[in-house]
């Protein structure tokens, strides 16, 4: 019952550690929304996080960038337990992708990018629901550079790819996520009535 | 977007801060002269301003509970006690087992700590020390008790201890402490030393992380019981029934005797 010496160091620890990532957890647990879709298992992700980052605190340097320390690890939890375990259908490839997500820019039905982009059409959440409309892959490099601002070699080394591959997947994932825009932003009649 | 104009491809590696100073340079002396790339510059970051809103979803209190519980365990799995120690007091506890089903007739406990907790709860019973300060909080039974207590620290589930007193469960004497929830509902603690098998049989028993819980109810009221060591712990509140159990999930130890 009372902590031994050991188990003092740990409480320690473990109250650094809360002090920390406990702060952080909204935005840890809004990605793995993002990423996993569901709640339960982002519940899963949040939680396996949170015990990896436990177990490498002693790693972690005190005042460096703990928000990007967690999402390092949310990130390679997703990828590395999830994506194998292929919960999800995955993933469509490059070319499949510029065929699904076609140029919208080139057509004659599309809003002017200032209307669709503009914050104050968009309600609470629904940027979310439109990332979490894209392919895991493409989500994931998106989070991860446009949202978290990974450099692509951070990005390569929690996904475990290439640098060029990061590249690639990350310039179609802005094409996508602007036609998941563009077209939530026609269907919701952005710049016809007032928001 | 117009693929073939020379410069757009530049722009993703010049938001993205990977063009080296001089081609940073050159691409931003075109940006200053040309429309296109112009537009098309806005566009991406504006595009990245829109994603970069904050997150909105609050986390469930069930998802805090989750991390808080696997954190505690962890902790306890690096404080367990030598193996042989273990064994020893496996052997002990058996021997005590023994005897207490031998000489103890089942009590009703559940009605002993929920009459605490209403005590507590309508101010019948008063708390002998006021403090927030987990640490304050088990230094001051030390002195008044003759087995360890752990006081648990609730703030990452937003419960905050208010204080302590001490008290006696089943002619046993025990550490009382109390939290209370931002939303204003309270926990009250109690341990005392004891074997939780002089409970009722019947009563629910529920598994988790090793640890067995026996949960109770009294008119809305529930207790969750589990044994640490020498110690019986339980947690009562009126809080629903699933939160009750899933803080005593949260906070148990798992002790081999």
């Amino acid at each position: 019952m009372q902590p031994t010496s050991r188990g003092r160091v740990t409480e320690d620890k473990r109250a650094a550690f809360e002090a920390v990532a406990v702060p952080l957890m909204k935005t840890v647990y809004n990605r793995a929304l993002i990423l996993a879709r569901r709640p339960d298992v982002a519940a899963d992700l949040v939680q396996e996080s949170y015990l990896r980052a436990f177990r490498t605190f002693d790693n972690f340097i005190a005042g460096s960038n703990a928000k990007a320390w967690l999402l390092t690890i949310l990130y390679s939890v997703f990828v590395n337990r999830y994506r194998k375990q292929r919960r999800e259908p995955e993933a469509i490839s490059l070319e499949e992708a510029d065929h699904v997500y076609p140029d919208l820019m080139a057509t004659e039905e599309t809003l002017e990018w200032r209307t669709v982009l503009d914050p104050k059409w968009w309600a609470s959440g629904d940027v979310n629901t439109a990332l979490s409309r894209l392919p895991e892959t493409f989500r994931t490099i998106l989070l991860m550079i446009e949202v978290d601002d990974f450099t692509y070699e951070e990005a390569a080394a929690a996904l475990q790819c290439p640098v060029g591959t990061v590249r690639s997947r990350l310039w179609r994932a802005r094409k996508m996520i602007y036609t998941e825009l563009q077209q939530y932003a026609r269907a919701h009649g952005f710049g016809k009535a007032a928001p | 977007m117009n693929n073939t104009h020379p410069f757009l491809a530049q722009l993703h590696d010049l938001l993205d801060r990977r063009l080296s100073p001089e081609e940073r340079d050159r691409v931003e002396q075109h940006l200053a002269g040309c429309e296109i790339c112009r537009d098309e510059w806005q566009r991406l970051t504006s595009t990245r301003e829109l994603l970069r809103r904050p997150a909105e979803d609050e986390v469930p209190e069930d998802v805090r509970m989750r991390v808080a519980a696997v954190l505690e365990q962890e902790v306890n799995r690096r404080s367990r006690l030598p193996r042989i120690a273990v064994g020893l007091a496996a052997a002990a506890a058996l021997v005590i087992m023994a005897i207490v089903l031998l000489r103890k007739p089942h009590v009703d406990l559940t009605a002993s700590v929920v009459s605490d907790y209403r005590s507590i709860a309508t101010g019948q019973k008063q708390l002998e020390l006021r403090s927030a300060d987990t640490t304050e909080m088990e230094r001051w039974f030390v002195k008044r008790l003759d087995f360890p207590t752990r006081v648990f620290d609730l703030a990452m589930m937003r419960y905050h201890l208010v204080g302590g007193r001490v008290d006696s469960v089943d002619g046993h004497r025990s550490a009382l402490f109390v939290y209370r929830h931002e939303r204003g509902a309270i926990v009250v603690c109690q341990m005392y030393r004891g074997r939780i098998e002089v409970l009722p049989r019947g009563l629910e028993r529920r598994e988790h992380d090793g640890i067995t819980f026996f949960i109770d109810e009294r008119n809305g009221t529930t207790a969750v019981f589990w044994q640490e060591g020498a110690v019986v712990c339980v947690l009562v509140s009126e809080l629903p029934r699933d939160e009750v159990i899933s803080l005593a999930y949260a906070k148990a130890m798992k002790v081999r005797i």
